[in-house]
């Protein structure tokens, strides 16, 4: 019972705190979109909280620990058993480094940089503490690190996250019976599609619109 | 001269367990109707290498020759099949036969499969008759092709939840149904599935073994959560 309990920590971790807080992100950057988005954005942005990191970070601690143990004992083979469910298998497990990555990079500019230099002029001060705003964001995303735009580093984070979410999300209706039979699963293939594609759409616009600021 | 046309074997063989592999190219004369079965019989009469040398026997298990025990399962042209069923005609030449990879080598093509019959044991299968019932010859080919399936890994694959799922719904495995919820919830069970789905595109007898992984995914949700197995 207690395998079957720490499986479905790890998926519910990865839909419900990590998943809505993903789509939570993508509405609130999404507030950049369209005339007067600057405005909009900084109004709206919100200083760190210490329950939002307890909130966020133990799921995403466990998700990524029991993710990792998947992962040292599996052998991909889509080489030689190159399918779409095969080849999304490896995907699955390709963008979840990815996005352990980019979230450590996205929280260094977002959560680790405001703390370390509050009087930057490029952030703004809401509640007391250092917080980003859309000039601050633009100026993250038109630099370089590493050799490395900015600008792509962070669109390939969103487009893995839009797949790992989706793809994700499938992997969880199966696991939890919901989808019976190939017809179902097929089905929720191509709704799950949809909504990672949503997201990906979504997400790179906001980049888009982050970095043309707010045109 | 036209020569008589030959059919290439390309063979990974091993001495013995452990042993380092080497390839060999064993060539024997075409015939209408060959498969690699058969093809390694007459290669086992007369053991000749590509260029003409005499070589020594290749070790694999013949089984039955009528799909039937899938002892003769191997990696042919890079796919987990088994070797009564691949016709020499449909593959490519020359012909590239490997033991599988997920079970330790015995000699040659032979590997040591006894892993599948204790994870049957574990979900209440015992191999024969019972296992004749949810149609599974025990081939393998669903295990090698899974790429959460390995001896590195304690998931016990297709082929056992497969068997588990069609004797929970037979008057000959039914009693036992709790205790295969039980073991499929546990530590190496069906929470390690990771849908890549491979099994069901390489069973040579096209069992439906994803939709028998997801109605045991239903039945230990069921019982994880609600804590019944049915209803």
């Amino acid at each position: 019972m207690r395998a079957f309990w720490a499986r479905k920590l790890f998926e519910l971790s990865g839909l419900l705190p990590l998943g809505a807080w993903l789509i939570a992100q993508l509405l609130a950057g999404a507030r950049a979109l369209g005339p007067g988005g600057e405005a909009r954005f900084d109004a709206a942005a919100a200083p760190p909280s210490l329950g939002w990191a307890v909130v966020l970070g133990l799921p995403l601690l466990y998700h990524a620990a029991y993710g990792l143990r998947l992962l040292r004992a599996t052998r991909p083979n889509a080489g030689a058993y190159p399918s779409l469910r095969n080849w999304a298998y490896v995907l699955q497990r390709a963008s979840a480094l990815v996005l352990l990555l980019f979230f450590a990079y996205h929280l260094s500019r977002v959560l680790l940089y405001p703390l370390l230099h509050p009087d930057d002029p490029l952030l703004q001060r809401a509640g007391g503490d250092a917080v980003v705003t859309a000039r601050y964001l633009r100026h993250v995303l038109a630099g370089a690190h590493g050799g490395l735009p900015v600008e792509w580093i962070y669109r390939a984070g969103v487009a893995a996250a839009a797949f790992h979410f989706a793809n994700g999300l499938w992997s969880l209706a199966v696991h939890w019976g919901l989808l019976i039979g190939r017809r179902a699963q097929r089905a929720a293939s191509w709704a799950t599609a949809a909504v990672g594609l949503a997201l990906l759409a979504l997400g790179e616009r906001v980049i888009s619109a982050l970095l043309a600021g707010g045109a | 001269v036209d020569e008589p046309r030959r059919v290439l074997l390309k063979i990974k063989r091993r001495q013995g367990p452990g042993d380092p592999p080497r390839w060999e190219e064993l060539a024997i004369p075409w015939r209408e109707g060959l498969t690699v079965r058969t093809a390694l019989q007459a290669a086992a009469l007369a053991p000749v290498t590509s260029d003409g040398t005499a070589t020594t026997e290749v070790a694999w298990d013949e089984g039955c020759g009528e799909r039937c025990q899938g002892a003769c399962a191997m990696i042919i042209d890079g796919r987990a099949r088994t070797a009564c069923a691949a016709l020499v005609d449909e593959l490519d030449e020359p012909i590239e036969l490997r033991p599988l990879e997920k079970f330790p080598v015995v000699r040659d093509l032979i590997v040591d499969r006894a892993r599948i019959h204790r994870d049957l044991e574990r979900v209440r299968v015992d191999p024969v008759p019972r296992l004749e019932l949810a149609g599974c010859t025990a081939c393998g080919c669903c295990l090698e092709a899974c790429p959460s399936y390995g001896p590195r890994a304690s998931y016990i694959g297709a082929a056992a939840i497969h068997a588990a799922h069609v004797l929970d719904h037979h008057p000959a495995g039914a009693a036992q149904a709790a205790e295969r919820v039980e073991v499929l919830l546990g530590p190496g069970g069906i929470g390690d599935c990771g849908n890549a789905q491979v099994c069901v595109e390489v069973c040579p007898e096209r069992l439906p073994l994803t939709d028998s992984l997801a109605e045991m995914m239903r039945a230990t949700t069921r019982r994880g959560l609600l804590g019944r197995s049915r209803g």
